[in-house]
């Protein structure tokens, strides 16, 4: 009798582990469903920003065509402001200077098409659960928490659609569950195709200052980065090193992407010869936060949608190689993309 | 019946605020009155608003807010210099401020165009062509006259990153973001919550350090 038991309970924890497995797999699937829906419909919405300072409404339009993205993100009652992105280019009109950006890139920038993995590790750094179906705009939708398990690393709150996973609302928490962000569509329309009218700005840019600057990436091998992190947030690893032109900057600009396999801190270093930016903070821009500082004669900052903690911490352990006494790469050992 | 348009929908968005002058109110009210989709846009920003009330959390340094403040305060000023005093309504005023930051932004990036040429690890030809090109917009410098960007306040010596190089520093880092990520972050740049100093006892930082 001992034995059976011995069995059963064998049995029952067993499946209880497969079922957990399947249901953290499970919400796995829905934030990899969200993603491909957020990169490859065709959708045109409007939604509240929200967060502890102000809110905000945007309207958002989306063109997937055949891997050529266009996405147009326009302020509608703060400062006017708008950006159109393209697979090439970035624009931003800023009604309020009567200014207009433009980034040009020489290279088509697939990254924009590329659709996250989310693999079982992920769990050792957030418990991923989905909830019950909920009503959001009268649709349903299935609620999917991503809780994290430290202080390093902010967690999600999302409703996706059940039918098309679109997040029809979400919300970024800390590790105490507070809010720092949320955002919640008033209107969302998928569509079949978008007409290119919708994607074009509808400001009278006559008179509008123009600035153009091109930019160039070239990936490197963190070898000749010359930097390392000796003291990374747990389950950050290094992703892309590379290097790349920058508006202000006259020299390439080393940049290091680590990741947890959700959130994603870029590093940014480069000699310190700009009088502009001097010693260390702290800044925020919506939900992500920038650590700035001055080591060995370089700039460093660190940028991501993380918590200010991990921001500090992965800046003041950057460490730089020895033997790396220039910032200058030469041409032939970039490595085009 | 036919969707709202931006204007229409910056209009709701500015009276929910209760920030419409009363001229606009009164053509809006006439407006709603006789439209039902645009009564249900109404409605679905009163309750979402509503619903998206979040407590109060972030201490911003006083300092820093009375140094931006003042900075904004100047802007503002210059722009009324050149328009003609009271020739700006109060609700553009206020889609002024929160663009300081991008001001300075285009102001820099402006004389950028030329340091481009610079870059020696890469052939110097897109930019010039670039710029060269230019010729058709109105491209101007940073000491353009006409220009509404005012390059005095080019320099904010207590803002440890530029508004040029944060804003370029985030662009770049999304594209490494999820696609959640990049939305959030690009709505972060459009938005006015942006170039906040934050005191360096945040709460989170706090909390992790106990």
């Amino acid at each position: 009798m001992r034995v059976c038991g011995f069995r059963a309970l064998g049995w029952i924890t067993g499946l209880l582990c497969i079922s957990l497995a399947h249901a953290e797999g499970d919400a796995r699937n829905w934030l990899e469903r969200m993603s491909v829906s957020l990169t490859e419909r065709n959708y045109d919405g409007r939604f509240i920003h929200s967060s502890d300072t102000q809110s905000e409404t945007l309207r958002i339009v989306h063109r997937n065509v055949s891997g050529k993205i266009t996405e147009r993100l326009v302020s509608l009652d703060g400062s006017g402001r708008e950006y159109i992105r393209t697979n090439t280019n970035t624009t931003c009109y800023m009604p309020d200077t009567r200014s207009v950006l433009v980034e040009d890139r020489s290279d088509n920038d697939g990254l924009l098409t590329l659709i996250p993995e989310y693999r079982a590790g992920l769990e050792n750094f957030y418990d991923i659960t989905t909830g019950q179906e909920t009503m959001i705009l009268g649709r349903r939708a299935i609620l999917v928490t991503v809780q994290p398990r430290d202080e390093y690393r902010y967690g999600y709150r999302l409703w996706l659609d059940a039918e098309t996973a679109m997040p029809l609302k979400s919300q970024l928490f800390n590790h105490h569950g507070k809010i720092v962000e949320q955002v919640a569509f008033a209107e969302l329309a998928m569509k079949d195709s978008i007409p290119d009218g919708d994607l074009q700005t509808r400001l009278n840019t006559s008179g509008f200052s123009q600035v153009r600057q091109e930019v160039r990436r070239h990936f490197i091998s963190p070898a000749s980065i010359g930097w390392h992190v000796s003291n990374l947030p747990p389950g950050f690893k290094l992703k892309v090193t590379r290097l790349q032109s920058m508006a202000g900057s006259k020299n390439p600009v080393r940049h290091m992407v680590y990741s947890d396999g959700l959130a994603t801190v870029s590093v940014f270093i480069e000699p310190n010869n700009n009088s502009e930016d001097q010693g260390s903070g702290l800044q925020r821009v919506g939900s992500v936060f920038a650590f700035h500082t001055d080591n060995s004669g370089f700039q460093v900052t660190a940028v991501g949608e993380v918590p200010p903690l991990t921001v500090k911490s992965i800046v003041g352990s950057l460490t730089r190689d020895n033997g790396q006494s220039s910032i200058s790469v030469s041409a032939s050992a970039a490595v085009n993309k | 019946m036919t969707e709202p348009n931006e204007t229409v929908q910056s209009q709701l968005s500015a009276f929910v605020d209760n920030e419409l002058p009363q001229d606009e109110t009164e053509l809006l009210a006439r407006r709603l009155s006789r439209d039902a989709e645009l009564q249900q846009s109404l409605s679905r920003y009163l309750l979402i608003g509503e619903a998206l009330r979040v407590p109060s959390q972030a201490r911003v340094s006083r300092n820093f807010s009375e140094r931006v403040a003042a900075a904004i305060e100047q802007q503002v000023a210059s722009v009324d210099k050149q328009q003609g005093e009271g020739s700006m309504p109060s609700r553009q005023r206020k889609w002024l401020k929160p663009a300081a930051g991008m001001a300075l932004a285009a102001s820099v990036a402006a004389g950028v165009v030329m340091s481009m040429h610079s870059l020696q690890f890469m052939p110097a030809t897109g930019a010039s062509q670039l710029a060269a090109g230019n010729t058709k917009s109105n491209s101007v410098s940073s000491t353009s006259p006409n220009s509404y960007v005012v390059p005095v306040a080019t320099t904010t010596p207590s803002v440890p990153i530029s508004a040029t190089r944060l804003t370029n520093y985030v662009v770049a880092h999304s594209e490494f973001t999820s696609p959640l990520g990049r939305r959030n972050t690009m709505t972060g740049l459009v938005t006015s919550d942006q170039q906040i100093e934050v005191e360096d006892d945040n709460a989170d930082t706090k909390d992790a350090a106990k």
